[in-house]
């Protein structure tokens, strides 16, 4: 598992995303996006030159947050 | 140079020797063993490899090292911090919480000599489960079953090869009555409230709470709500956020208890995206 993640991340880092329908059903496909989305925004973020997309990606991983403090 | 055991006729004898002195003793006692090279351990706990930290944390397991037993020996302490950089190229810093806290999944008796658990948050957020329910706890959670194992995934294989496997109880789930806890073997783990917040009612709204662990060291004495705030990012710079715990909510049955961004016991809705900070033993 650990060998078939380096390689997706290995390759996220240089710009190449791959398609992930086909991941081992052990791995779990929402870490693995999400990391990805995470890798692309660093990405985006050294050259700041999509801004939309950056926002984009930040939504989905930070969406706003709700208080539930009180219980 | 070399150490080794000198074994044949029931003896043990230590050799400092070179290679030529070496086969001079090969030839003479026609076997030995050679003892693998003691590490070199740094007080400074973050400049240790894992290899190192597991050298250490056995010998901590197998003395029944205290606290102060550590920092004597070792220069290490409660706090005391560890990078790792994941697959991801994420960084993340481990603590060590824990001295000879949690029980090995072997044999259920022997401990783990240290417990880590991250700093801040992960970069990423996760749920608890895919919809708002806490049936079937900690054990039955998507967190547990999927999430962990892939997050456990992105540690680089040298902190994988020494993690161990150990004893976690949390409560059932799914019930507005208190509920007796289930036991199981855990890698990475979510802490509980009462490991967290102690064994007063500040671990807030956790079901079953009391029985499912003991405080931590490293929190007793770092008690406060500020001390327990926890970001994104290791630098701090992200905003602070709710983490986790393992425990569900004693009441309603769609929550998992977290501490907030305050550093206060809180509680969420299972299927909310929030912070991971998880723990590992060695």
């Amino acid at each position: 598992m650990n060998k078939l993640l380096k390689q997706i991340f290995d390759l996220a880092h240089q710009g190449v995303y791959v398609n992930l329908e086909n991941l081992p059903q052990d791995i779990s496909k929402e870490v693995v996006e999400k990391n990805l989305l995470y890798i692309e925004l660093q990405n985006l973020l050294k050259t700041d030159n999509n801004k939309k997309r950056i926002e984009e990606i930040k939504a989905i991983l930070y969406p706003p947050i709700e208080e539930e403090e009180n219980g | 140079m070399a150490v080794i055991n000198y074994l044949k006729g029931g003896g043990s004898v230590d050799f400092t020797t070179t290679d030529e002195l070496l086969d001079e003793l090969e030839e003479a006692v026609g076997e030995y063993v050679l003892t693998p090279p003691v590490p070199t351990v740094d007080p400074i706990f973050g400049n240790n490899s894992p290899n190192t930290i597991e050298y250490v944390s056995n010998l901590i397991a197998e003395n029944e090292m205290t606290v102060s037993d550590v920092y004597n020996e070792f220069g290490w302490s409660l706090g005391d911090t560890v990078n790792i950089t994941l697959i991801t190229n994420e960084v993340i810093q481990m603590r060590i919480i824990g001295i000879n806290h949690d029980t090995l999944s072997s044999d259920h008796t022997s401990k783990a000599g240290l417990t880590l658990q991250m700093v801040n948050c992960l970069a990423t957020r996760y749920a608890m489960n895919d919809s708002n329910t806490n049936a079937g706890g900690w054990q039955s959670s998507k967190m547990k079953v999927s999430t962990m194992p892939t997050l456990l995934a992105l540690l680089p294989d040298e902190w994988q090869a020494v993690i161990k496997t150990v004893d976690k109880k949390s409560a059932n789930g799914g019930s507005s009555n208190y509920s007796a806890t289930v036991t199981t073997s855990e890698n990475l783990f979510l802490l509980a409230g009462v490991e967290i917040f102690g064994s007063s009612d500040s671990y807030g709204y956790a079901q079953d709470g009391a029985n499912e662990g003991t405080q931590y060291a490293y929190w007793a004495s770092h008690n406060t709500a500020n001390d327990r705030i926890k970001y994104y990012d290791n630098a701090g710079t992200q905003t602070a956020t709710f983490w986790w715990e393992r425990s569900s909510h004693y009441k309603y049955t769609s929550y998992f208890c977290s501490v907030s961004g305050g550093g206060d016991a809180g509680l969420n809705s299972a299927s909310y995206t929030r912070g991971v900070a998880f723990g590992f033993c060695v």
